[in-house]
């Protein structure tokens, strides 16, 4: 068994059976002394150091995290920095470079005559078209909407340099045709129905009688003037065509069948100019 | 028993260090965040917006490089149908007039007069010469003259078709304005056009705006 040791003011390592301390001193007597509390007489007296410790140590090792880390950020702050400090330095070389290549294609650019070659890409569109535009076809179509006592003495297609020069490229862009037509007919009502078979046509679009004079010529004789937007394209008819009988020969008429050929095209493309056309 | 506040005082030499050094490393914490972490994050933000700029930069290099390839293609396209198709006048006004007439017969009309009109169409260097004629025939004969001349290899083109009947017979009068085009040379009045290969010998067949085949 061990008890306080009064030299040393410490514990001993014994559990005493009672506390050695006691919880509460024993209520003074009254009259007793009332310094006895706080009177210790031990060389060095008892105190629990053990927080302070805990502390210390707790703060020793958030210190020593702080430090690792900011060691850690520290390096990588002189690294990343420098990496994009390079970066950045590269950047504005390529940048610099590439600003000089834009610069080289403006200027290769600028040597084109784009307002001139977009013109002559116009005209020369204008007369492939006119050159590819099938007539037999048109004529076929023509045919299925005409009636009987309704004929047509003059064609003519607006391609080429007899359309409105700033109406072409959209024309030409929805593929459509202005046509004039001129003819005669008997009787007026055929030729109401002429217009009325246009409207009706898939491959005419908009038609308009200009003009009527009624013409004396032994008979009634209606002449009119008309137009109406011609959209070519599409499968064309078979048009049936009578071979002439040539020279001496048997007059067989050998019936050959012809298709309005399919063009073979180039269409140019106009450069669009930089900054729109004037 | 020592006091609470006491055993601190005692114990300073404990704690004092450990908070010092923590402190001193807060502290430098501190400073990389905000002085240090806001250069980077500025580095960062440098290198988006160069990024940004590069892409916009790159988009018009394209951009431009496209449009020269085009410019370089067309002219391309131009040239070879200034050569190949419409060619000089020395070479194809004999041989296109004669196409002409030689159509005309195989569809067994017989022009009887023939004017050639020519026009200089200086803005691009051409010429224009026309062909218009009257001949007298049946429809049939006006069907097969057009479907011969719409699958000529030459750029002849119809430009105006009139037909008047004859209240005699079947016959048509048929009125026809055809037309093609020459590319100009120097001995043609005006210079040819810059780049305009009219003299250039032509190698291939042509095969394109105009003839099928």
């Amino acid at each position: 068994m061990s008890t306080a040791n009064p030299d040393h003011g410490d514990l001993s390592f014994a559990v005493p059976p009672v506390p050695l301390r006691p919880v509460s001193a024993p209520a003074p007597a009254p009259g007793g002394n009332p310094r006895a509390d706080s009177l210790n007489l031990a060389g060095r007296p008892f105190g629990n150091s053990r927080p302070v410790v805990r502390i210390s140590l707790l703060l020793w090792l958030l210190g020593l995290a702080l430090l690792l880390s900011n060691v850690f950020v520290f390096r990588s702050y002189l690294s990343d920095s420098a990496d994009k400090r390079a970066k950045i330095a590269h950047g504005e070389e390529e940048f610099l470079r590439q600003q000089k290549d834009v610069q080289d294609l403006q200027n290769r650019l600028n040597g084109y005559d784009l307002v001139r070659l977009n013109d002559q890409i116009d005209f020369l569109n204008t007369q492939i078209d006119a050159r590819t535009f099938s007539w037999s076809l048109l004529i076929d179509r023509l045919a299925d909407t005409l009636p009987h006592d309704v004929r047509i003495g003059h064609l003519t297609p607006l391609t080429g340099g007899r359309a409105k020069r700033e109406t072409q490229r959209d024309r030409r862009q929805q593929g459509e045709v202005e046509l004039q037509i001129s003819g005669q007919t008997r009787r007026d009502e055929e030729l109401s129905r002429f217009v009325d078979n246009l409207f009706a046509h898939p491959s005419f679009r908009d038609p308009n009688l200009l003009q009527e004079s009624q013409v004396d010529t032994g008979g009634p004789l209606v002449k009119f003037e008309a137009t109406v937007t011609y959209l070519p394209g599409g499968t064309p008819h078979r048009a049936e065509v009578e071979d002439l009988p040539a020279g001496d020969s048997p007059t067989v008429k050998k019936k050959t069948a012809t298709t309005a050929r399919t063009t073979t095209r180039t269409t140019l493309t106009a450069t669009p100019a930089p900054g729109g056309r004037p | 028993m020592r006091s609470r506040s006491g055993i601190w005082r005692q114990r300073l030499w404990i704690w004092v260090p450990a908070l010092i050094f923590f402190l001193a490393n807060a502290v430098a914490f501190s400073v990389y965040k905000l002085g240090y972490a806001g250069q980077v994050a500025k580095l960062d933000d440098d290198i988006h917006a160069q990024e940004a700029r590069h892409l916009e930069l790159n988009g018009q290099y394209q951009q431009l490089k496209t449009m020269i390839a085009r410019v370089k293609t067309n002219q391309e396209q131009v040239q070879q149908l200034y050569a190949d198709r419409f060619s000089t006048r020395s070479r194809r006004l004999t041989s296109v007039t004669q196409e002409v007439k030689e159509l005309a017969r195989q569809a067994g009309l017989t022009p009887r007069a023939l004017s050639y009109p020519e026009k200089q169409i200086q803005e691009y260097g051409l010429i224009k010469r026309s062909f218009i004629f009257s001949v007298q025939g049946p429809y049939p004969a006006l069907r097969k003259l057009i479907n011969l001349l719409e699958i000529s290899h030459s750029f002849i083109s119809i430009e105006e078709l009139s037909v008047t009947s004859n209240s005699e017979g079947p016959e048509l009068r048929i009125d026809l304005t055809l037309s093609t085009l020459f590319a100009m040379t120097a001995d043609d009045g005006e210079a040819a056009l810059p780049g305009t290969p009219a003299a250039r010998p032509s190698t291939r067949r042509p095969t394109a705006a105009g003839g099928a085949s």
